[in-house]
């Protein structure tokens, strides 16, 4: 009667877990409730919702067998009138196979599913458009801003050495505090346009930003693009990603980097396209 | 053996060698920093509840200028909160006292297999401690780079001040006290069980401890490497984690990281085994899959060597080498499910008695649940993106193991209090404590998920500058209070352990009716634990409710 009982229970859990692993295996961007995450702007970051609003249903109801297991058992069992309980060690082959059956099924129905679509966001990522014609941007994350540059006319960069913009000595001579380790003579310098707090990007195209710091690590957060990279000094880490709609959107540092570290804002503007963000970018050109 | 050398005050209490006595003093030295890490919580919602607002009364005394907290004061209050909890707290209560306190009478043994070692483990503990505690108001400033530590912001150029270096020291001694216990731990629980005494019979709350300790012993010295060499960048003009010229900040992360993981295993398998014995005694019933939950605890402890990289998916490295920890990483979550059913199939068929150690016990079975689960999201490289450095992480790591070792370390002092102190604690107002403390920690922790969730940073001083966040810092204020309620609920524990000491009515030799060794022996036990002869253990530790016994349970030793 009880391995009937016992069975059946197996079974069921058995069943809901295959439910629910389907389900999983067909949720897509639209199956909406992505809680409490902010609008996403891309297509990564719909892959990304779809992870988290899966793992969100799978910890809700495997929390919601534990909590009513846990309960019924207390009622249940508590305390009998003889007041023993039924004497097994839960040794024998039967139960280690049932315990182990179950926590493969939890593996491979919760564990493998996330990776799965861990690895299909990931995809997304490596799916990328051929970025040679993508807009670059180069971001140097200092105490307590982000500075941006962006190429300018003729659409070349500058060549920065920041092993110089970290040197004291070179720091001090320059004067500017958010010297990048540029040459004073080099030929791109002058159409490069260097603005502190603001990212400038067009909507619908991949945008390809390196990453530097001048001198702690700090972390560029993107929240609607679910995107943040470290800033290490000594290091240059690249992301990209195709916002997909226009607007105002907030920047944040995510690796604690200072007293200011919470200060350390910044603002993203997705406009139409290419020629409106360098249209806005004209006002920072130098003179 | 039995030394009937009389003993002065100083040799008994101040440095003793009995295994009880260093075992009691961890305890208090820890208990004594889980209040002080305690109190800086209180700071830390206090400026997150309110901005920059002056803390009344004693606010001016703490922060000084017009009594709110100043950006750096918050960066040192969560570094200081994080390493007191995690190192000087927790390790000190669930190693340190427990650890003493129980290997040697649970497995037979008059004393750990090196007593002076362990006298001396303790005082390194306190001298840690007190360098720690000095930290605080070193010249220049205490340690504000977070309890990680990461350079460079820990480096000799952006941390001038001499309380990072204290830091380190106190943590390096720290450190060297872990790596003794574990080297006397494993030595005990190996070479001292009593005749009898398999390792298959000894009470899962060892086997713990022997996992924890044999993690302690191959990772700490790692740990000690990267802080010895952060020493090193700071006083001694090494450039071990510069940016340039050959070497990484990098490096320290990893060398952290190898350790930090690890870690937190070290901090919860003594919980593991303790939650496992405490379903079994009050099931009255044999814990499920002993053999089971033994060699998932111990696949755990291999696997958590491989998967440092976890915390590490935005720093910088390979997203090929982030996706390989990510598939260590979930595998971890087959002998955590088996270990896990075990739990539940003890309290099956069993006949369950609500005392307070054993509403500890299932209610670490239900905030581990929440926060294992949790930690899948974080498992997953590219979620784990958009959820680090944000208060997800913060509410799953305090929810997976603050709570666990909290809950779990209440129910093992409310356990083992009789045995310890001969007296017994007040037992309604301990079921009252551990349950309001589950559900505060819920909803404390469950918020700060929810809160990270919609992108919160940590480590904010102040997060009402951004937009995007500015509809949800009702949370935070929500949380402090929560916090706040939550601290004004362990007084019931303080009172009740303090006043249980002086004025506990006398404990029997078993109250709780278990049958581990501890429990033959008088409440306290006398020095050299088992009077003239070692017990002989003759079976399991949880030979309860046999079904042709009539008194119901046997002991382990033959009685």
């Amino acid at each position: 009667m009880e391995t009937v009982m016992l069975r059946k229970k197996i079974a069921c859990c058995g069943l809901l877990i295959g439910a629910l692993f389907s389900a999983a295996c067909c949720a897509d961007e639209k199956s909406g409730l992505s809680w409490m995450l902010p609008d996403g702007i891309t297509s990564y970051s719909q892959k990304v919702d779809t992870l988290f609003t899966t793992l969100m249903y799978t910890t809700i109801f495997v929390f919601g067998i534990v909590l009513s297991s846990l309960l019924y058992f207390c009622v249940r069992y508590r305390r009998a009138n003889g007041g023993k309980a039924f004497y097994t060690h839960g040794d024998s082959w039967k139960a280690t196979a049932v315990t182990g059956t179950l926590a493969m099924m939890v593996f491979i129905g919760i564990d493998m599913n996330t990776v799965r679509l861990s690895k299909a966001a990931s995809a997304d990522i490596e799916a990328h458009p051929d970025l040679k014609d993508a807009y670059r941007v180069q971001v140097v994350a200092k105490q307590f801003a982000w500075i941006f540059r962006y190429p300018g006319e003729g659409g070349k960069f500058a060549k920065l050495d920041m092993k110089k913009a970290m040197d004291p000595k070179l720091a001090k001579e320059n004067g500017d505090p958010n010297w990048c380790g540029v040459d004073d003579d080099d030929p791109d310098d002058k159409n490069n346009i260097q603005v502190e707090g603001f990212l400038v990007v067009p909507a619908n195209k991949p945008v390809v930003i390196e990453i530097r710091s001048k001198d702690v690590i700090h972390s560029l957060y993107i929240p609607v693009t679910r995107i943040r990279q470290d800033a290490v000094p000594g290091m240059k880490t690249s992301i990209w990603f195709m916002p997909l709609r226009e607007g105002r959107y907030e920047i944040a540092c995510s690796q604690l980097c200072g007293a200011q570290h919470s200060q350390m804002g910044a603002t993203m503007l997705v406009l139409k396209d290419e020629a409106e963000c360098n249209k806005y970018l004209k006002q920072y050109a130098k003179q | 053996m039995e030394e009937t050398h009389k003993q002065s005050f100083v040799s008994k209490y101040i440095f003793p060698l009995d295994h009880k006595t260093i075992g009691i003093q961890y305890l208090f030295a820890g208990l004594f920093f889980l209040f002080t890490g305690g109190f800086m919580v209180l700071l830390i919602r206090w400026q997150l509840a309110a901005p920059n607002q002056p803390l009344p009364m004693v606010g001016t005394l703490f922060f000084g200028g017009k009594g709110s907290v100043l950006p750096e004061q918050y960066n040192s209050l969560f570094t200081l909160h994080g390493t007191i909890m995690v190192f000087f707290a927790v390790t000190p209560m669930l190693i340190g006292a427990f650890g003493n306190f129980l290997i040697p009478l649970q497995i037979g043994a008059r004393d750990m297999a090196m007593p002076r070692l362990n006298m001396l483990s303790f005082w390194m503990l306190v001298a840690g401690g007190i360098i720690m505690l000095a930290s605080m108001i070193a010249p220049g400033g205490p340690a504000s780079a977070g309890w990680t530590s990461y350079p460079p912001l820990s480096g000799p150029a952006m941390s001038k001040g001499h309380g990072q270096t204290f830091w380190i020291l106190g943590l390096t001694l720290n450190g060297t006290s872990s790596l003794m216990g574990a080297i006397n731990y494993i030595a005990t629980i190996m070479t001292m069980r009593t005749k009898g005494m398999t390792l298959f019979r000894m009470p899962l709350t060892i086997w713990g401890l022997l996992f924890s300790a044999v993690l302690n012993l191959l990772f700490i010295p790692v740990v000690a490497a990267a802080l010895i060499m952060l020493l090193m960048d700071r006083v001694a003009g090494t450039a071990f984690f510069a940016p340039f010229g050959g070497s990484t900040p990098l490096l320290f992360q990893h060398l952290f990281w190898f350790f930090g993981h690890p870690e937190v295993y070290i901090l919860i398998l003594p919980i593991w085994g303790i939650v496992s014995d405490l379903l079994s005694i009050f099931s009255r019933k044999p814990a499920f899959g002993y053999k089971a939950t033994v060699y998932s605890m111990m696949a755990i402890t291999a696997i958590s060597g491989v998967v440092w990289g976890h915390h590490m998916y935005t720093a910088g490295m390979s997203p090929k080498l982030s996706r390989i920890f990510m598939t260590l990483t979930v595998t971890v979550s087959i002998p955590s499910s088996i270990f896990f059913l075990n739990w539940l199939a003890t309290l099956w068929r069993g006949s369950i008695r609500f005392t307070s150690p054993m509403l500890a016990a299932m209610g670490v079975v239900l905030v581990f649940s929440l926060g294992g689960l949790t930690g899948i999201f974080n498992a997953a490289e590219t979620l784990d993106v958009y959820l680090h450095d944000t208060y997800f992480v913060v509410g799953h790591f305090h929810m997976t193991l603050a709570a666990s070792v909290l809950l779990g370390g209440y129910g093992a002092i409310y356990f083992w209090f009789p045995k310890m102190f001969g007296r017994q604690m007040n037992e309604p107002l301990a079921k009252v404590h551990v349950i309001l403390s589950f559900l505060l920690i819920m909803f404390v922790f469950n918020t700060m998920m929810y809160l990270g969730g919609h992108g919160m940073p940590r480590r904010y001083a102040d997060p009402t500058k951004y937009e995007f966040l500015k509809p949800y810092q009702y949370l935070n204020v929500a949380i402090s209070h929560g916090v706040l309620a939550l601290a004004l609920v362990q007084i019931l524990f303080a009172y009740n352990f303090v006043n249980s000491i002086f004025r506990g009515k006398k404990a029997e030799v078993n109250p709780w009716e278990a049958a581990s060794l501890e429990w033959t022996v008088p409440s306290p036990p006398p020095h050299g634990n088992f009077g003239e002869r070692l017990p002989v253990v003759a079976r399991g530790p949880h030979e309860y409710s046999l079904p042709d016994d009539a008194r119901g349970w046997i002991p382990q030793a033959q009685s």
